[in-house]
């Protein structure tokens, strides 16, 4: 960890990239104390270009967008956090127990894996949230659901190198139960790629949802994630463009400074990979 | 390497059938039954159970699912409930301009994305370095559909230089915005790709040595270099082309390019199951085919990576 | 239309540094632009229930009678009829001329042959409806019969006789379902009836419509209709401001920036939108409730808000256009009203409506406007999005409170607006969504259905109307105004008034008018 510290000391782009998140994230926690309502909105007010009232000018139902925005960052970071959380959870879980167990749980595990990755993951994401009450639980599931199989595949190998390594083959020798194992030796040692594959994974899953919010099967109104906001601004584009630009600005903003960290985190404890940002399937996000 | 590609087609079997399943699943929990979408906004209950039966749909679950798997087992992907029409020639009609705007794609991100890359690194430490490396990353993180709309709003509807939306065989210059669109997005990451890897090169013994001989940089990267740096960098580029041959929903309804991904995205609003799991199971055989090609020529670029491929085959 | 000066200076850069090759699109005048929001999934008039379906099959075949542009009813296969004095005998003279885009006479076989499709139980087509008053209709489509009793052919005469007397029959011949394939013919549209016969087809992307050269009525004012499939609204307006369109229908999120425009065209819809109730559920099943909501929202300001004033409230579900419609008073905006009739009606304080829409942005800007004016009654709610699909098997198995939808008219006619949307026998996919069931109406419904004569016809509309009104089984929102963007090189464009009709039979391109 504390080379993840120095090196975001150290690189300077990082560190821009850190303070904009830390920001973003601040402003998501204290939305309620320093941003009004952001549900409140007057007909009269509509599509009222910023001001020094609404900074960020007013929406299609004369709501503050500027509120609306701070508010969105705390539904876009939420659900890209919490999403790739159970990515990784889920895969890691599984990765672990595959790797480290092999033989037909090995299969059985890859094998659905191989499914999921196969699956088209847009198609896959826009099933899911049609077929379910739409919600911010089934979000987390579905994006949670459609990053797991690449989470298992990365920790699978990591553990399987582990298994290989001669304590590990000597603490099976000499009769310790394997869920001790696992859990003392294997898991702590593929908890880099894990963090790594975290960092990278939140941005990649933030675009995932603002995608499907821009089909409408995102958040649900009048809650606002920053897709869902660009998506209904999309239209006054023209006309009025602080509707969509503000939160796409802030959308882009905060990818960009998770791919920075990610970068930089990965940088400092993965040196072998070279890797930059593979994204995953699914470009389309 | 035969033996390998052959086990890997063999394996295609099994994840496929789990494919199917999962398509097949995921169509019957879609809310809204197909009947009803047929019959529009006024019908009476005697025709929808007729339209029901006609479309198969008053059977019982298990048996659907046996004849969905047999007819893909004979190579049939079904008649579309929409249109009437074989899903397949469907997908025959729109697979090509999807491969078309996946191969515009992926060669204007490769030309772009290489370039930089390089250009980034021959500038490593310095501003423009930094710049480039900057802006890479703002090309991965904005959103596909605001860069679409963006272009869109500037190239074609400010400047007129192209025209806004539509497929080849109307005008071939609206190849350009979507492809423009999708590109950038790959040649940031392929830009990151190709310094990190040239990077990574550059520290190898032979540099040095041919640095020791005194060559200039530029020389070093273009003659030494970037041959062995570009070999991830052809991996991530047959990666991102895979994903983009899937179809991209968003790029291809905001240009109207009529291409599998607005198909697909049709066939689940209009819950036209057999449009839904033909496209998956199509688009997932051509991803996984895509997978596998990228390895191949990853094992047929590096011959050091040959021997962890048949590590992995164990696995 | 306010653009920001940034904005303006980086174009004015980008242009300065770049300017000069401006993409102009090809003008000649023999062919008319269009865009679609989608692509008719199919043109078999048997199977056809939307309305872009409906723009193009009428575009391609036509039946026995058309619509004109203003939604009279004029000859087309038929050249001419006679109604008996009970109103179940209609004898159609076949125009001997009139033959298919392949040059083939259509004649009475093939009118019999494609209602016999249309009602066949294999076809399973969804609107059998449209004939249902054949006699020996429903005989055949259950596939107790072998032949339609009512539905007779000759030498160039086709004879129906009906069950019961139906006076919108003729207008229900004229909907594009009821429109004639020539036997034998893949009904694709590329061996026509209508003026029009398909030329080019390219799913998703474009159709392309010629003369039918066999066409027997006056042939139309340009060649060809090259129409394309443009989902995204955004696109479509884009598609327009180049100058590649010569008609646009205004999407109403763009509505604001074309106001002014001179070659903006604007008509009254035979559309009424509305947020239908459940009237079967505990709560909404008191009209004090169902009256409380209509107090509470204000939709003389969300029409005005929302829809910048470019739709016409509505007092009743007939469009004030057609006879019989726009008598109903209209509810005021009242919201202690509202409370006191919430009290009076019992409503316990935890009651929650759930309003359901479509995932459109600007039905969520209108429900979201509701559910302001509710709240501010004191009424709770909370919005539900689903796809259309699913919203429509929600609303049609009456599992839905409150949902935003709207009503277009299959024919210009204020029964169409009355009998499947409130008589019982119509309740979930029939058009009766708010499941409203009352006898009386049933019977005078049932009434309005036989009467033929104009005024009583419109005098019983008229009472129906209000009288479904002050019961109040939806919130009564408006019908919408149609703002259609013309370019100047058209002539002799008159908005349509279903899309049945719209079939550019008299529009003509200018040479000089390109832009």
């Amino acid at each position: 960890m504390n080379r993840v510290g120095r090196r975001l000391r150290a690189d300077p782009v990082a560190r821009i990239g850190t303070v904009v998140l830390l920001a973003l994230v601040l402003a998501a926690a204290l939305a309620g104390w320093i941003a009004p309502d952001p549900l409140a909105g007057s007909l009269d007010e509509r599509l009222a270009a910023p001001s020094w009232h609404h900074p960020f000018g007013t929406d299609h139902q004369g709501r503050d967008v500027l509120s609306r925005t701070l508010y969105g960052a705390r539904l876009s970071l939420g659900i890209g956090l919490t999403a790739r959380l159970v990515s990784v959870l889920v895969g890691g879980i599984l990765g672990l127990f595959a790797g480290f167990r092999g033989g037909l749980a090995d299969s059985v595990i890859m094998r659905t894996a191989d499914v999921f990755f196969a699956f088209p993951s847009l198609l896959l994401l826009i099933g899911i949230t049609a077929a379910f009450e739409p919600g911010i639980t089934l979000l987390l599931v579905a994006l949670g659901i459609v990053g797991w199989a690449e989470v298992a595949r990365l920790v699978r190998s990591e553990a399987m190198r582990v298994r290989e390594s001669e304590y590990v083959q000597a603490a099976l020798a000499l009769g310790v139960p394997w869920p001790r194992i696992l859990w003392r030796h294997v898991a702590p040692n593929c908890l880099n790629p894990l963090l790594v594959s975290f960092t990278m994974g939140v941005a990649t899953t933030i675009l995932a949802e603002s995608s499907l919010s821009f089909l409408g099967l995102g958040a649900q109104p009048p809650a606002a994630s920053w897709g869902a906001m660009v998506s209904a601004g999309k239209d006054y584009l023209t006309s009025a463009p602080w509707v969509s630009v503000f939160p796409g600005l802030m959308l882009a903003l905060s990818v960009l400074s998770l791919n920075l960290l990610g970068d930089a985190v990965r940088d400092a404890l993965d040196p072998r990979t070279v890797i930059g940002n593979p994204g995953e399937r699914g470009e389309d996000a | 390497m035969i033996g390998y590609a052959t086990r890997r087609l063999l394996l295609l079997a099994p994840v496929l059938l789990g494919v199917a399943a999962v398509a097949f699943v995921l169509s019957y929990l879609l809310p809204g039954d197909p009947a009803r979408a047929l019959a529009g906004e006024r019908y009476r209950e005697e025709d929808l159970a007729r339209i029901r039966h006609e479309l198969k749909l008053d059977r019982p679950l298990p048996v659907q699912f046996g004849s969905f798997v047999g007819r893909l087992v004979r190579g049939d992907l079904g008649t579309s409930f929409a249109t009437g029409r074989p899903v397949a020639q469907e997908l025959a009609e729109r697979f090509p301009r999807t491969l078309l705007l996946a191969t515009a794609s992926m060669g204007l991100a490769t030309f772009l994305g290489i370039a930089l890359g390089v250009a980034a690194l021959i500038a490593r430490g310095r501003f423009a370095d930094r710049l480039s490396m900057l802006l890479a990353l703002g090309g991965i993180s904005t959103p596909v559909f605001v860069s679409a709309i963006l272009l869109l709003w500037l190239f074609a509807l400010r400047l007129r230089w192209v025209p806004p939306s539509g497929y080849v065989d109307l005008d071939p210059r609206t190849l350009i915005l979507p492809a423009v669109t999708l590109g950038v997005r790959s040649a940031a990451v392929i830009a990151r790709m190709t310094r990190a890897s040239l990077l990574d090169v550059l520290g190898a013994d032979y540099v040095r040595t041919s640095r020791a001989k005194g060559l200039r940089e530029g020389a070093v990267v273009g003659r030494h270099a970037l041959r062995n740096a570009l070999v991830p960098v052809i991996t991530l580029i047959g990666l991102d082309f895979g994903s983009y041959l899937s179809g991209s929903v968003l790029t291809e309804s905001i240009f109207a390019w009529p291409g599998v991904g607005q198909y697909a995205l049709q066939a689940i609003l209009r819950r036209d199951f057999p449009a839904i799991q033909g496209t998956v199971l199509f688009l997932s055989v051509v991803f996984v085919l895509a997978n596998l090609a990228v390895d191949l020529a990853y094992g047929w670029l590096d011959p050091r990576i040959r021997h962890r491929l048949a590590a992995r085959r164990s696995a | 239309m306010s653009r920001s000066r940034a904005v303006r200076l980086l174009v004015l850069f980008a242009g300065l540094a770049l300017g000069g090759c401006q993409a102009t699109p090809d003008r000649d005048v023999s062919t008319l632009h269009l865009a679609w929001s989608s692509d008719p999934a199919t043109l078999d008039p048997a199977k056809v229930v939307d309305v872009v379906g409906a723009n193009a099959v009428s575009l391609v075949y036509q039946g026995l009678v058309a619509f004109r542009a203003d939604g009279t009813i004029g000859p087309a296969l038929a050249a001419r009829w006679t109604v008996s004095d009970d109103g179940l005998r209609y004898r159609f003279e076949l125009d001997p001329a009139a033959k298919d885009s392949a040059g083939r006479p259509v004649g009475a076989a093939d009118v019999v042959a494609s209602f016999r499709r249309l009602l066949a139980p294999e076809t399973a087509s969804p609107r059998t409806w449209v004939l249902e008053t054949i006699e020996g209709a429903e005989a055949f489509r259950r596939g107790e019969a072998d032949t339609i009793r009512g539905l007779t052919a000759e030498e160039g005469v086709v004879t129906i006789t009906l069950s019961r007397p139906a006076a919108a029959f003729l207008a229900l011949l004229a909907m594009p379902n009821a429109a004639v394939v020539p036997a034998g013919a893949e009904p694709d549209g590329t061996i026509a009836t209508g003026p029009w016969r398909v030329e080019e087809r390219v799913r998703d992307s474009h159709l392309t419509f010629a003369r039918n050269p066999h066409w027997s009525g006056p042939a139309p004012g340009v060649e060809r209709i090259a129409v394309r499939i443009l989902p995204e609204e955004f696109t479509r307006i884009a598609e327009w401001e180049t100058g590649r369109l010569d008609v646009l229908e205004v999407p109403s999120s763009q509505a604001d920036r074309f106001q002014g425009d001179p070659r903006l065209v604007r008509q009254v819809a035979l559309v009424t939108e509305y947020v239908g109730l459940n009237t079967e559920d505990p709560v909404l099943s008191d009209p004090r409730v169902r009256r409380a909501l209509n107090h509470a929202v204000n939709v003389d300001r969300i029409l005005a808000k929302v829809l910048g004033g470019r739709g016409v409230r509505a007092v009743g579900a007939v469009p004030p256009t057609l006879p019989g419609g726009g008598a109903g008073e209209p509810f005021e905006h009242d919201v202690a009203l509202a409370r006191r009739l919430l009290d009076e009606a019992n409503v316990p304080d935890s009651w929650e409506l759930e309003l359901w829409q479509r995932p459109s942005p600007f039905a969520s800007q209108v429900l979201e406007a509701v559910q302001a004016d509710l709240a501010e009654a004191g009424i709770r709610s909370v919005i539900r999005r689903r796809d259309w699909s699913a919203l429509k098997a929600s609303i049609d198995a009456g599992d839905t409170d409150a949902f935003f939808i709207n009503w277009y008219a299959d024919y210009p006619d204020p029964e169409n607006f009355l009998v499947p949307l409130f008589h019982s026998r119509n309740i979930g996919g029939g058009g009766n969504r708010a499941r409203y069931r009352r006898a009386d109406v049933d019977a005078d419904l049932d009434r309005l259905e036989r009467t033929a004569d104009p005024e009583a016809r419109a005098r019983l509309a008229e009472d129906l109307d209000v009288r479904i009104h002050a019961d109040a089984p939806w919130i009564y929102l408006w019908h919408p105004v149609q703002e259609s963007l013309v370019s100047d090189r058209v002539d002799g464009y008159r908005p349509s008034a279903v899309p049945a009709a719209e079939r550019w039979l008299d529009v003509r391109l200018r040479g000089d008018g390109s832009r």
